[in-house]
Order: C-alpha cells, then structure tokens, then sequence
C-alpha cells in the first residue's frame, strides 16, 4: 500500500500494557481511530474514555458475550452460503466503526444524490432511452447485461421513485477520502444484519450508546415503515406489505426473516402467493389475502418463471403483469438490476452533469469499461495494476469481496476480454484506511469497508440510514472469509430520543396492525414443527429407556429384558425405518444373547430416525423464523448442538444416555415456550394441533406394540415398567397404585384419564377443540370431516370398558379388543392429519414451462 | 395484398392444471408496409385474464391467465393482414462495402446505429464463434456491397443445407446445424443471424407466415402450413433487410410479420408455465389464405 501520509510516530507502549486500544505500530494509512500525529480522532474520543474507565477485561468479556449472543441468534453472515451450515460465521467486533458528523454529512449527501440520479438513469433505460440515444450511455455496456430485462420495459411500478432501496459499498482512501466501491440496487441485503448486529451491540454495549450520543436507527426504519404504506397503488387503511422471500436455504433468509420480525411483515415466498384478476394474493388460512406491496429480497430475475428467467425456483408467474396492471407495487422495481454493473461508473460523471446539473459528491476509484476501445487499450496495457470484474454481479455480492486485485492470472482475463470486451471492467485498487479491530486483547488496524442503506422517503427524498454494516478483514479474498464484521456508529451533535416502531404511531402506522392472515405455508411449517418436535421427544425417551435398562439388565439375566428391550427398538425402528442398503432386516442381530448375557447394539441407525426428525424438526422451524422469540431460538439452537453431538456418540452407551437426557430437556423447553411464549393465534392452534396428532399417534403404536401381548410373549411387568417411563407417567403412576403394576390400571393412566397430560384422550380431547378452531368458509355450519375424524376417535376412546379392553384371546393370548381398538385410533389419526393437510395447506405442483428454456449465454 | 390468416394451437397436458398463466406472440404485427386490418383470439378454455399489450421488440403480446382446471388448451387466432411494402432494393451492389458498415455499428453517435446495436450482441440461441465466421467468410469478399454479401450468404445456406423437420428442436445449438447441415426455416434463419453477427453485423429474427399455395406455374414454398422464420440484416443508410435464407429470396408479397426478435426466443409463439407433471403435446394447424391480388 502506499501513501502520502506523513510518516508514523510510534504510539505504543509494550505489549503487555493495559491500555488495550493501542496499536503494536500506527499503521502506515489513514487510520480510523488514531490520526498520523498519535491522538485519537474526535468521534472516538467518547468511547475510548468510556473504555479507559471500563478496563480491557470489562471489554474482552463483552466481546464474548456479542460472539455468544449472536451465535445463539443463529445469524451467521454465510458469506458463502452453505445449506448445511458449515461455515464459519464471521464474528461481531465489539469495536464499531464510528463515524463523526461531518464524515456522516458527506456519505449521506453523496448517496441521496447518486440513488436520485440511478432513480433517474433506471427510468430512462426501461422507458425513453434518451442516455443510449445521446451516447451519453453506450448501448452495447445496457443491451448485454444480464441485468438488463427485456419484459420489464415499460413496466416499472407506476411510482414517482423506482429505486426505493439503495445500498451502497464505501471506503476511505488512505488520504481520508470516502469513496463508493460498489453500488446495490435490487435489494437491501445486510439491512436486516445491520439491525441484528445493532440490537445486540445494544444489549452488550447499551451504556456507550447511549452515552456516545449514538444516532439509532429505529427512526430510519420508522421511515422505511411509512415509505413502504404510501407507495400502496390505492392509498387504502390497510396495506398488506410482505417480504418476498428467497429460499429457506439461502444464506440470506436469517436477516429476511429477522427483519421480517422486527418491521412485522410477512415473509413469503413464490408458492404462498398466487396472481388473480391482475393482482397479487397471499394464500392465508382465511383464504386469498390482497397484497399491495413486495418488498422483494429476491433478484429481479428469479420473481416471474413466465416472463423473466424460467429457470429460475420459487419464482411468482404472472408477478410482472401484475406490476403492468399497476395494483401492486414490487419494492425495487424489477429490472433494478440492470444498475448493478460497475461499468455505468466511468459514464456517471457526465450523466449527472446532464440530468442532475451536478458533479457527483462522491468519488470512486477510476474504473474502465472494456467495451468501449479506447479504455479497453488502457486496461489490456496495465491489467497486472487493475482489479478486473465482469460487468455483472451476483446481486447479493457480500460487501469486500471485490476489493482486492484478483489474484494472478492476467493472461485469463487478456483472453475472456479479448473474447467479450462489453462484459468487462477494470477498476483502480483502492488502498484502504483502517479500522481497529479487537483481536487477542487489543486493538488491531484492519482494512475497513462498509455498507449503508437509503430508502426514497414518502416525501420523495432518500433518508440514509446513521449506520450500516462495515467489514475489517486484511484479505476480502479469504475463503471461508476472514476478519470482523463491524456495527456503524454516527455520533450525533444532539442527544437520541428513543424512537421505538411502537411508540408513536401516525395514521400510516396504525395502519400496520392490519392482520395478514398465517400464510397457508407458515401454518403447515408450524403444523410440522409441532409433530417433528412430539416425535423426537417420544424417540429420545424411548431410546433412552432402552440404554437405562439394558444397563440394569445385565445384572437381572432376564428373558423379559431381552423380550422388552428388543420391543422397544421395534417400536423405533418400526417408526422410522432405518435405511437398509443391504437389503438385508436388520432389526434382528442387534440384540443377543451370549452365555446368558444380553448384548445391545445402539449404532447409528437407532438414532437415524431420531436425527432425522430432528433435522425435519429445524428445517420446518428455519422456515417460520420469524415466529420464534430469541428465547425460543436459543433452545432451537441448543438442540441443534445436541443433535451435532449425538451423531458423534454412536455406540458409547452411558455418554450417549447422557446426550438424550439433554436433549429431552431441550425438547421440553421448547414445547414449554411454545406453550407459554406464543401467542394462541391460528398458528399455535396449528403447531399445537401437529403436537397433539403426533403424541397421540405415538402413544397408541407404543401401547400397541408393546401390551397387546401374545401367550409366547405375555405382557410382564418390565414392559409395562418401560412404556410408563417412556411416556413420563411413571411418577404419577407409583403415586397412585403404589408399586401394583397390573394391564388395567396402566391403561387406565395410560389411555382414559382425561386429567393426565400423558394420555391418550387428553391427546384427542385437545385435538377436538383446536379442530373447532380452525377457520371454516363463512356460511359452512355443518360439521366438518376433520370434526368428525376427531369425534370419533374421542368417543372410541370415552365408551370403551375396561374390563373389555383387557381380555385376552384364549388362543393368541394377545389382547385383541386393546389391539383393534388403538388401530381405529391410529386409523383415524392418519385421516384427520391428511384432511387438515389437504384442507389448509397449500398443494401447488411444481410449476413447469410449455417450452424448453434456453441455456443461459453472455451476450 | 391482404391475407387471411387461421392459427390454431393446441396443448394437451399429461396431467390436469388447475391454473395456467401463458404468453401469445401470434398477432401480426404492424410493421414497415404491413397493416393489421382485422385479428380475433379465441382460448380454449375461457382464460380469467385476457390483456393485450407491446412488448419491447414492438410485437404484440396477449397475456393469458386461466384460472379453472384444465388438461388442454387451445389458441386460435384469425387475423387479416394487408400488404403494402416498399419496393425491395432494385440494385443490390448499391449498398455500402461490409467492412464499412461493421465500422459504422461501432459509433455511439447514431441513433439508428444505437438501435441496432442490440442485434450485434448475442442472444440466448445464438452465440457469435470462430466456426460461424468461418463458414460465413467466403461471401465477405473484400469491400463487397452488403447487400450482395448477404444475398449470396443466403444462396449458399440454401444450397448447402437440407430443409428437414424432426432433427431440430427450438433449442438445438447453432454448431450442430452446422455440423449436420440439416434444420427447419428457424435453424437456417439463426444460422445466417450468426453467421453475420460473427462478421461483426447487426441482424435480427422475423417470426411470421409464408403464403402457402404456390402461385400458378411456380414451385411450392417450404415452410407452408407453419409459422414460418426468417431474417433481416441492418444495412446502414438503408435500414432493415429481410431475408429468407430457407427460400433463397427477399420477401416481398408473401411473408406475413408476426414479431421481430433477436432470435427465436424472443418470438416465442406460446410460453406458459403450468403446474402438472409430465410432457404435453402439441398440435399446430395454420391456413394462410390470400384474399385479393
């Protein structure tokens, strides 16, 4: 790196100082914290002298506790997004990157004018076209980005802004220059980051923002709020405004999902809505919901599989035409892409002289466009100093990672030029200031970016938001990424009233409380949580159950432990058969007897179906994020540590016993939030639902598969012992028959006391009455089938006899009536789970194209 | 000249749909010398959503949304068209020399030139290479006129290449029609649109209908009871050229526009997207009908 600064004093005292905010050497740059001549910058002055006071102890452990915070948040910024989960997050610095007033002035100055004039430039390209026809843009560096979206002409929303989110990527230069890197516009991605990192800086670091004067950012997403309600095409009370959504598995969901939470939006996606009479519905348990507006976290060419790239999942056909009719409005405009190309840079200067009258406020490193001959000569002759980029980028482009000279390989890039000059940039490196970043105890300068969000305003201005996100790393490059991500601090000059979304409604904000009605795939998501959760409850116990008695067995040599335990494993395997690539049954051979010793083998097929219901378990829950409190994501996320161990302990009985007991308390935990924590709308009703078909069922293939009894096999003692362990009745069992274990009395707890959360008919009795719950088409009074299903089962239950029940027959010794009996219960539970799925869930077919869609070319 | 047109189109599905949202580009469109005079469109069955609109190549569009259970569906379209085109160029040595119109698409400065910059690009079907080059350069003889250029490239597709359906399908890759020297009108019209956007010239596709009875004493046309697809080059000072590389002429009296494009896909007659399993099948049935002389 080089620099004009002048040369460095040294500041640092020795390593072991307790002065933590020190650097080893001032770096050879500009610095954010510390100016060439040793003293520390205005705007950090405050919290340096907070830090002093404080102690460097005091900020390790806060340090900690961030890191601690945002991993049980489970908000990695998966800068290389990974659906299993294997990245490394890059860690929350508890140093932020502050800005003074001043510096704050000229970015926001910069960005309202360079997201007006885009607004402008995105206007012109998808309507007159006066910028190709003035040679003011060239045509080609348009007509060949992928950005560039034909169907899109002519159909931007019928707004007065198109470009309603603006993101921008800056750095200083080592002069103290700001610069913009890089600019954003399809979607904010980092807002709901920036608003995760904030909340937990303010858990941790309360004290200095409040104290520092720190500008909040709830005010800006006040703004956001109302911007949002005014673009609705019809002006009406109400406006529905969804989050579209990307996949479930994208390494963005979390902050779509969080900022979904936080600005109580629903977050959708392309198979919850459906396009009618030119308009955009959300499919609600209450039926078709109208959506006025889409604030789309998708890229533009992924919302519409009929018009726009018919390759593309999840997308939404006919969203375009309905953007056309007018009657909705999609947040940015599709085809904002086509800003996305770092190759408009060099024709920017002259386009805002043009429509602006303005020189641009904020620099950006030189940059070339291979397209055009002259500029394509300068980059051929100097590519080894250049950082080379293709005009078009992945729209969500983690911030930083086009900093650096792309290493090595000019002779690659000479070709691919050579080959399509107009797909082709080349930019000055920027050498970048630094920022302190908290490492080993102390501060270290790190290279610092940052990227901050603008919203067009009801009032037709941009607001910019006093913050961001920044990024310190010394290698952008790094794969898994490397460095720090940092909140953005803006020191206000006047003390921060607290602004909370709730506190002071206008008229456009009481307009928010507008139900959207659970989307029909939240209830099923919820549905599915609530029976993933049941099943890995029961399976824990169970095999739980299993271990605790094959360690007491050993010593008993009991031909009733070998018979119960190898039930039990029957019962698991039975439920979740095991993948069998052999071909071969493997539930036998797994339990024997050696010289009058049981030998057990629990390897990682028993705990197959449990992992796997667990993982269906986390999958359904990621999916309703933003259903969960922080509270309930952390035992979500406590639980997918255990899940992580268990699979290590394959074989390892005692560890292994040890795992599940933490996990069934983890599992308890959590249906004990669910319990108290959520609100009973229709979507716990659902979830609760899913809860109660799950238990139920389990209860009644348990019972059947372990006290019916055969007269090789009668039902003994240790069985009955078991099954009360299993279901967690065991207690309340000793409590009232003493130490009596006999068929009729463990059934009677087990199947008909309606007092005992364990049974069977509190199980239905629940179910009926959330069944009663559930929505029904106005004017539709008759009894229901899924009424009826559950019914039925109740009554089943409610009349039989006892005495009945425990007869056996003289030929099988099996309790035959017990046995039919819980196979109607079983019967009917299946039905009633597929009427609920079949009646509120959504059951849309994978969509499919008339014609065979192209391969995707650069043109 | 007026034409009478009958396009029926009909998707059978594997499986029933309970929606479908389709894309139509079968009205003729209102280009240089051609007047859409009368156009009808009749779905099968009964779409929710019928809107018409321009898309960005100037063609008209029908977006259609059927909104009840359905297993098939049928297009019909009856349009009447009127000719009326300019005299095709009576000399075509008087064009200006290839090499200089490949300089001139390079200026920023003209409008026209700006519009037809789009067309020197590559598209989603064709993609500009070495080979296409290859195979288009002996027609490109130093400062050729254009026009001649790009007649005889024509000659030679015709000549050297068998019009055969079935081996071809819309998304069949350039290199293989070159390889096997075999297509349909739509292989040999983008054939010749990469043949000249590999030499550096801006060239579109024109999706549309042929007249199919042959007029007395004259050979039949290929390409009758079709869409058919040629295409049209951009000659500076002149303008659009349309040609018809399957038919070795210059349309004139007989070639009935549907959609200008930069290649098939941006012509596609029907796109939809259903929600149903499984490969449909499609019928097609065209009249082209000659009203008056």
């Amino acid at each position: 790196m080089t620099s004009n600064a002048p040369m460095p004093q040294r500041v640092a005292p020795a390593a072991d100082s307790p002065i933590c905010h020190t650097y080893a050497q001032l770096p050879p740059v500009y610095d954010e914290l510390w100016s060439p001549d040793g003293n520390i910058r205005h705007p950090w002055k405050r919290f340096i002298g907070t830090i002093e006071t404080m102690g460097c102890a005091e900020l390790r452990q806060r340090h900690q506790e961030i890191g601690r915070q945002l991993k049980e948040n489970g908000a990695a910024y998966n800068i290389h997004g990974d659906p299993m989960g294997n990245q490394r997050p890059l860690e929350l610095d508890i140093i932020p990157l502050i800005f003074g007033p001043d510096d704050w002035r000229t970015i926001s100055a910069g960005l309202q004018q360079r997201a007006h004039l885009l607004d402008l430039v995105l206007q012109d390209i998808y309507g007159p076209g006066n910028l190709l026809s003035e040679g003011l843009l060239p045509a080609k560096l348009i007509y060949s980005h992928r950005g560039f979206l034909r169907p899109c002409w002519n159909a931007l929303p019928q707004t007065r802004r198109h470009l309603h989110f603006y993101s921008a990527d800056l750095a200083r230069d080592t002069a103290g220059v700001i610069h913009l890197l890089a600019d954003r516009t399809q979607a904010p991605y980092g807002i709901g980051h920036t608003l995760e990192n904030r909340t937990a800086m303010a858990n941790v670091m309360g004290d200095f923002l409040r104290s520092g004067k720190v500008q909040r950012l709830s005010s800006f997403f006040r703004g956001l709020q109302d911007a949002l309600a005014a673009l609705t095409p019809h002006g009406h009370e109400n406006p529905l405004i969804a989050i579209y959504a990307s996949a479930a598995r994208h390494r963005s969901y979390f902050e779509q999902a969080y900022l979904g939470s936080y600005l109580n939006y629903p977050v959708v996606q392309g198979e919850d809505l459906t396009v009618r009479e030119g308009q955009v519905w959300l499919k609600t348990l209450y039926g078709l919901n109208r959506v006025d507006t889409l604030l789309r976290m998708r890229p533009d060419r992924a919302c519409d599989p009929l018009e726009l790239d018919p390759t593309t999942e999840g997308g939404l056909p006919g969203l375009l035409e309905a953007t056309r009719q007018g009657h909705m409005v999609v947040t940015n405009g599709l085809g904002s892409g086509v800003l996305e190309n770092p190759g408009l840079t060099p024709y920017l200067p002259a386009i805002a002289q043009r429509l602006l009258g303005q020189a641009l406020l904020l620099p950006s490193p030189p940059t070339w466009w291979c397209g055009d001959p002259e500029q394509c000569a300068y980059v051929l002759a100097h590519i080894d100093e250049l950082i080379i980029t293709p005009t078009h980028q992945a729209p969500d482009t983690p911030m930083g990672l086009t900093l650096e000279p792309q290493p090595g390989d000019s002779d690659g890039w000479r070709q691919r030029i050579a080959a399509r000059p107009h797909l082709y940039t080349a930019r000055a490196p920027l050498a970048t200031a630094t920022a302190p970043a908290f490492g080993e105890n102390r501060f270290v300068p790190f290279p610092t970016t940052l990227r901050t969000f603008a919203i067009a305003t009801a009032e037709d201005d941009y607001t910019v938001m006093p913050g961001g996100i920044a990024r310190s790393t010394s290698d952008p490059a790094a794969s898994p990424p490397d460095g720090y991500l940092k909140d953005v601090w803006v020191i206000s000059e006047a003390p921060q009233k607290h602004i909370s979304l709730w506190m002071q409604p206008s008229p456009i904000g009481q307009a928010l409380k507008r139900q959207a009605g659970t989307p029909s795939r939240t209830a099923e998501n919820l549905f599915w949580v609530g029976r993933y959760a049941e099943r890995a409850e029961l399976l824990a116990r169970m095999l739980r159950t299993v271990l605790q008695h094959f360690e007491e067995t050993s010593d008993r040599e009991s031909e009733g432990g070998e018979h119960c335990l190898a039930s039990l494993l029957g019962v698991i395997r039975q439920l979740a058969p095991r993948p069998d690539p052999d071909g071969q049954k493997a539930a036998e051979g797994d339990i024997r007897c050696d010289d009058g010793q049981v030998a057990i083998t629990i390897d990682r097929h028993d705990t197959v179906s449990l992992m796997a219901s667990l993982d269906a378990l986390f999958t359904a829950a990621q999916a309703v994020r933003e259903r969960w409190s922080s509270d309930t994501w952390r035992v979500l996320n406590d639980m997918r540590g255990h899940h992580q161990h268990l699979g290590r302990l394959a074989g390892a009985h005692r560890k292994l016993r040890f795992a599940l007991d933490r996990l069934v308390s983890s599992l308890l935990a959590f249906s004990g939030l669910c319990m108290e924590s959520m609100s009973r709308e229709l979507g716990w009703v659902l979830l609760d639902t899913g809860r109660r078909i799950e238990r139920s069922w389990m209860l009644s293939e348990l019972i059947r598969r372990t006290l019916v009894g055969s007269a090789e096999a009668p039902v003994d003692a240790l069985m009955m012992e078991s099954v009360l362990m299993t279901t967690e009745n065991i207690i309340t069992y000793r409590r009232r028959y003493r130490s009596f274990l006999a068929l009729n009395t463990v059934l009677d707890l087990l199947l008909m006391d309606d007092k005992n959360p364990r049974s069977l008919i509190f199980q239905l009795d629940q179910l009926q009455a959330h069944i009663v719950e559930l929505p029904r088409k106005r004017g539709h009074y008759r009894v229901r089938d899924e009424e009826r299903l559950a019914l039925e089962a109740v009554t089943r239950i409610r009349l039989s006899d006892m005495d009945h029940l425990c007869e056996t027959d003289p030929e099988t010794g099996a309790h035959f009536r017990l046995d039919a009996l819980l196979g109607q219960v079983r019967a009917l539970l299946e039905r009633t789970s597929d009427t609920i799925s079949h009646i509120y869930f959504i059951h849309t077919p994978k969509s499919r194209q008339l014609t065979n869609a192209p391969p995707e070319v650069d043109l | 000249m007026t034409y009478r047109i009958h396009h029926e189109t009909r998707y059978r599905y594997a499986e029933r749909t309970t929606v479908s949202y389709n894309e139509i580009r079968l009205c003729p469109r209102t280009a240089d010398g051609q007047s859409l005079e009368e156009k009808k469109v009749h779905i099968e069955p009964p779409p929710a959503e019928l809107r018409e609109r321009t898309d960005y190549f100037g063609n008209v569009v029908w977006y259609v949304a059927i909104q009840q259970p359905h297993e098939q569906m049928r297009v019909t379209v009856d349009s009447r068209v009127r000719l009326n085109r300019p005299a095709l160029p009576a000399d075509l040595s008087q064009s200006v020399a290839w090499e200089a119109a490949v300089e001139r698409l390079q200026s920023t400065a003209d409008t026209e030139i700006t519009a037809a910059a789009e067309y020197l690009l590559n598209s989603p079907l064709i993609a500009a290479d070495a080979a296409l080059a290859a195979y288009a350069r002996p027609s490109f003889a130093p400062h050729r006129p254009l026009m001649l250029a790009v007649s005889d490239l024509m000659q030679r597709i015709h000549a050297e290449f068998e019009f055969m359906p079935g081996i071809t399908d819309t998304t069949t890759p350039l290199s293989e029609v070159l390889k096997h020297r075999k297509g349909v009108c739509q292989d040999f019209a983008q054939l010749a649109i990469g043949c000249l956007r590999s030499m550096g010239l801006a060239a579109r596709y024109v999706s549309g209908y042929i007249e199919t009875l042959p007029p007395p004493g004259k050979e039949k046309l290929q390409g009758a009871d079709a869409s058919h697809a040629w295409c049209a080059v951009f000659v500076p000072d002149f303008g659009w050229l349309e040609f018809d590389p399957t038919n070795n002429l210059l349309p004139f009296d007989q070639h009935i526009v549907v959609g200008y494009g930069r290649d098939f896909t941006d012509v596609t007659p029907i796109k939809g997207v259903i929600y149903s399993a499984g490969q449909q099948e499609l019928s097609v049935s065209v009249d082209v009908d000659r009203l008056d002389t």
